[in-house]
């Protein structure tokens, strides 16, 4: 259904449950790694703060339960830094503030969330300005996104208010919840 | 008061204290220590903001870099220096009190490197700040210990093994010892990013001169990067007010590049020796047979779904 050659914008919760021993979110996002041929990924600065602070609570929590041993702690943080390290990692939001803040505004209607708002609105412009061949926005959150179609239309609403020929682009971005 | 009328006075009272003892201090770190911790004693009397200067404590002891640029200016150690300037009569007094203080902490500075070494890092710190200089002790040591070829008891009986704990307790030592107050996170990440690194590199340890060879590596970057980042020095800045702010911005400055360069050499490190460092594929191989309880597991997707 998705194709081969997939162009990634991740979301925050992709990038720990790749990470973390936890099923059944590691699974699932280990089984997509697995399974699709990744052309490209990218991630912005927000999700990666964010990732980050989830990152120190859930590593508190596994150092408190003594279930872990410091060597697995240790392997959990420095995989996730190295991932970052791997991917290029833009804010995204810089290349046109004024878009941004106005997919802000639209968004708000659909997504009550102000930070899945910021992390979407990144991939927007990240679509815009590179124009990938297959952009997928990965994340797991079905709460967040379960409106794909309204989200979708008020970023195509907002592009075209502002001037952005949708038509230009090689797609829009779609949202994949696994 | 003016810098360079401190230095100018600062210079002569060296001069006819140190007599012709004056060569032990005119080296850029010793001269430049004697005329910290100078002013710091008269900041104390005078009031901090009277002295045009702040410190903190740095990678190897008290520090600041705006007196590291003045001391690696060749004209200070020159004699008679900077003639053109003349102490005014009004500050007789101060010098006077100042020739007092070098006076006090000259036997300090004639010392020999290892007496010189355990006064700088032991004796003249306290609390924490000594703390923290034991514990980079400990790890340079450490790392000394399990470079070297010198053959010991432990060596003999345990292979080697010892050592490498050693070095694995001197590093858990430091990362539960630090506490940053300024860009804390970037700081501690860069550090976790160097000591899982290494920790890991631990794991597949062996006795030759490849592993050698990488502790060698990872030895340089702990001095050269580590210690800039992880050293209390923003946290401990004294002195004039107006200069702590630039003393502050600089030392920030550096940390942000430090980390940049540590990031980039571990990177370069662990690419070199793939066979002894995990690649992310391997780590991410791992964590997928680490196995956890429900109640943790469930905690963990608590904090997920937050």
């Amino acid at each position: 259904m998705w194709g081969d050659n997939v162009d990634l914008f991740l979301d925050s919760c992709i990038i720990i449950s790749y990470h973390i021993p936890c099923h059944p979110h590691n699974k699932i996002v280990s089984d997509f790694y697995d399974t699709h041929n990744i052309n490209s990924q990218t991630t912005c600065k927000r999700v990666e703060k964010e990732v980050n602070k989830k990152l120190r609570e859930i590593l508190e929590e596994f150092k408190n339960s003594g279930e872990l041993s410091d060597s697995d702690i240790r392997k959990i943080r420095h995989a996730v830094r190295k991932f970052f390290r791997n991917i290029p990692v833009d804010d995204f939001s810089t290349l046109n503030t004024f878009l941004f803040n106005d997919l802000d505004i639209e968004l708000e209607k659909v997504m009550k969330n102000s930070s899945d708002r910021a992390i979407f609105a990144n991939a927007i412009l990240w679509n815009l300005h590179y124009n990938p061949a297959n952009p997928i926005f990965l994340t797991l959150d079905k709460k967040d996104y379960r409106n794909t179609w309204g989200i979708m239309l008020a970023v195509t609403n907002c592009l075209n208010n502002n001037g952005h020929n949708v038509n230009n682009l090689k797609k829009l971005i779609e949202i994949m919840i696994l | 008061m003016d810098k360079d009328l401190l230095l100018l006075m600062f210079c002569n009272v060296v001069n006819e204290v140190f007599g012709e003892d004056v060569k032990y201090v005119k080296n850029k770190t010793r001269y430049m220590k004697l005329f910290i911790l100078t002013m710091d004693k008269l900041g104390e009397m005078l009031g901090y903001n009277e002295i045009s200067i702040a410190y903190g404590w740095y990678k190897f002891g008290i520090f600041s870099f705006e007196a590291h640029d003045m001391f690696s200016r060749d004209i200070y150690y020159i004699d008679p220096i900077a003639p053109h300037l003349k102490i005014p009569q009004e500050f007789e007094d101060i010098q006077k009190t100042m020739k007092h203080i070098v006076k006090n902490l000259a036997g300090k500075f004639k010392m020999k490197w290892d007496d010189f070494d355990k006064f700088i890092h032991d004796e003249l710190p306290d609390g924490e700040i000594k703390e923290f200089y034991r514990i980079v002790k400990k790890v340079n040591d450490a790392f000394d210990l399990l470079i070297s070829d010198k053959i010991t008891l432990s060596s003999i009986f345990n292979l080697g093994t010892s050592k490498v704990d050693a070095l694995r307790k001197a590093i858990e030592h430091l990362e539960n010892s630090i506490k940053f107050k300024y860009m804390a996170e970037d700081r501690e990440e860069a550090l976790y990013y160097y000591t899982d690194s290494l920790m890991l590199f631990l794991d597949n340890y062996n006795d030759n001169a490849t592993c050698k060879e990488i502790l060698k590596d990872m030895r340089k970057v702990f001095e050269d990067d580590i210690l800039s980042i992880i050293s209390p020095y923003p946290e401990t800045l004294r002195g004039n007010e107006k200069k702590r702010k630039v003393e502050l911005e600089r030392c920030l400055e550096v940390i942000n590049s430090k980390i940049e360069m540590l990031y980039n050499k571990i990177d370069s490190i662990e690419n070199r020796h793939v066979e002894y460092f995990p690649t992310h594929d391997d780590l991410v191989d791992d964590i997928r047979k680490i196995e956890i309880s429900e109640e943790v597991n469930s905690r963990i997707l608590n904090i997920l779904h937050k």
